[in-house]
């Protein structure tokens, strides 16, 4: 099948200086692309760029020519409002037409469950009022997937969205994305900085370094002691283990 | 005339109440219409203001207005035919403190400078533009700047009670549309993007609502005052509210409560002093200090509550 989204020759400046440079790849439906590289070698722009956040130089195109419907899970999102939001609120604003001064309805109120359902592993009544600058890391980083899953998304893009989360709920953090991954053939692109997770669940690899892709391909090669090596140099060993 | 049949309305209903009751006269009627309108219109966007960290913006606009009637005043000057100047003068204003409210937005996105100083170097434009031609100011016959500093609540005029409601219903309808997205671009911008939301353009229609808000707001209160009948009673209902909702209805009720009850204070009560005639309170100032009372009644009902359910706020 022709992929969802193909960058041709993408290339990024900030004030003068290239952040991603020559970025050519293409990105499958069904299939979880993980984007690894050092802090500072592009990632995030790639992503805000796929985005349409960010003027660049290049194509970028989308099957059947229009921009996907896409979900977008940020990293480390500063909560800039000093309005009291609560989760109830938060999936309000961006579910209903209703102003949110006269109330959540209902139907938004009913879908926000369902949502939050899908990605906690425990009741989420509970989560419903609380303010959302007050959420845990991991509580906040689920709260976000779930936003992002409606409207259903062509295209989730996940900025380290296990960031914040227990070690021991991680694993099942990954397994929700790649269940919405089989289950809805959405395409996912994933930075992560957890290698083991990578291998596990990704279908490709994408390597940044100094905004160039450095490597890409199946996990097992890129991955591997010499795969490494050249992507991270000796620090090869980088988040092996927590 | 809407404003002949607004104006005997009025008259009906003074003449009716009671004699030394303290809205007697048509000019105290006049008043508390006008005192409820601006606490409408500050009160609705008031919670966007604060929520979005625009404190400092929203004060700049107001001391904009002090630029856009200097300026307004010169045009008039210029055209001298005072029936003119009744309409010019508050557009020139509204127009002026949308340009430079954009002004301020484009030149924030567009450079690395840290916003409050952009906010600053306007500011400081608009003040000094209207110092520099003070003496104009002084020949106006539309306001002196002392009603303009601190408004004059109670000279306004059936006309202003009309162009100011026309305004609130014009804002209704662009709140209602535009409120949520308005919430969501302040609690993240980049996730507000990514779901197809106008940002910018957002941006520079609240701008534009604050712009037309503090100019049109302005007769009532004044330059000085107008920025805290925004900023205030949001900033009480940050303290109670719990919600989305809650912050709304909060600023509303704090800044209705304020208008009225300042403005009943300041109408019955005069202060004796040893000699002379006793101090009238001055309108507008009641009106704020008023609110900033609220204000910290409502900081130490914070301070009580999460004193006491230290859990239930984390
Ligand atoms: N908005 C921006 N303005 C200027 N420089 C930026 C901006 N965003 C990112 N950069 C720079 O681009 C480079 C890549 O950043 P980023 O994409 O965040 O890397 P990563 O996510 O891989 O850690 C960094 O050197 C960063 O300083
Ligand atoms: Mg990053």
């Amino acid at each position: 099948m022709e992929p969802l989204v193909r960058l041709d020759n993408v290339a990024v400046e900030f004030r003068g200086l290239p952040v991603l440079r020559g970025v050519t790849t293409a990105i499958a439906s069904g299939c979880i692309t993980a984007l690894i590289g050092l802090n500072g070698s592009g990632k995030t722009t790639l992503l805000r760029t796929i985005l349409g956040e960010v003027p660049h130089a290049g194509r970028i195109s989308f099957r059947g020519g229009a921009r996907p419907v896409t979900g977008y899970v940020p990293q480390r999102l500063v909560i800039d409002s000093r309005m009291p939001l609560t989760v109830r609120d938060v999936f309000a604003l961006a579910l209903q037409r209703r102003p949110i001064f006269l109330g959540v309805s209902p139907a938004a109120l009913a879908k926000t469950r369902e949502l939050l359902a899908r990605v906690f592993r425990r009741e989420v009544e509970a989560i419903l009022d609380r303010p959302v600058d007050k959420l845990s890391g991991g509580e906040l980083q689920r709260v976000l997937l779930a936003l992002a899953l409606e409207p259903a998304p062509q295209l989730l893009l996940l900025d380290e969205p296990a960031a914040g989360i227990d070690f021991h709920d991680q694993d099942h953090f990954y397994d929700l994305i790649c269940r919405f991954n089989r289950e809805l053939g959405i395409a996912v692109v994933l930075v992560s900085h957890d290698t083991h997770m990578v291998t596990r669940h990704a279908d490709r690899v994408l390597c940044l370094k100094d905004g160039r892709i450095q490597c890409e391909g199946h996990p097992g090669e890129v991955l591997s002691e010499k795969g490494l090596a050249a992507v991270f140099g000796d620090k090869a060993a980088f988040h092996h283990h927590h | 005339m809407w404003i002949e049949g607004l104006r005997t309305i009025i008259e009906r209903i003074a003449a009716s109440l009671p004699e030394g009751f303290w809205l007697q006269a048509p000019f105290a009627i006049r008043a508390l219409v006008m005192a409820i309108l601006v606490a409408i219109a500050c009160g609705s966007v008031g919670g966007l203001v604060v929520g979005s960290r625009m404190a400092f913006f929203s004060d700049a606009l107001a001391h904009c207005a002090f630029a856009g009637v200097t300026l307004g005043m010169l045009l008039s000057l210029a055209g001298n035919d005072p029936e003119r100047d009744q309409w010019m003068v508050p557009l020139v204003m509204v127009v002026f403190g949308i340009i430079v409210g954009v002004a301020i937005a484009f030149v924030r996105e567009n450079t690395s400078l840290a916003s409050d100083t952009v906010i600053g170097v306007f500011f400081a434009f608009a003040v000094g533009f209207g110092g520099m031609l003070l003496s104009t100011l002084r020949r106006s016959t539309f306001l002196d700047p002392e009603k303009f500093l601190f408004g004059s609540i109670l000279f306004v005029t059936e006309t202003d009670i009309l162009v100011l409601s026309l305004m609130l219903v014009f804002l209704a309808g662009v709140l209602a549309w535009s409120y949520n997205f308005i919430v969501f671009s302040s609690f993240s911008p980049s996730l507000a993007r990514s779901r197809g939301i106008k940002v910018r353009l957002l941006n520079f229609l609240f701008i534009a609502l604050l712009a037309l808000i503090v100019n049109l707001c302005l007769r009532a209160v004044g330059a000085l005052l107008i920025n805290a009948m925004l900023v205030v009673p949001a900033a009480t209902a940050a303290n109670l509210g719990r919600s989305a909702r809650g912050m709304f209805w909060w600023t509303m009720l704090a800044a209705l409560s304020a208008s009225i009850g300042g403005l009943w204070i300041s109408s019955t009560v005069s202060i004796p002093v040893g000699r002379g005639d006793p101090i009238q309170l001055g309108p507008s100032g009641t009106i704020v200090v008023l609110s900033v009372v609220m204000f910290f009644c409502s900081l130490t009902m914070r301070i009580l509550r999460d004193r006491r359910a230290p859990a239930a706020a984390t």
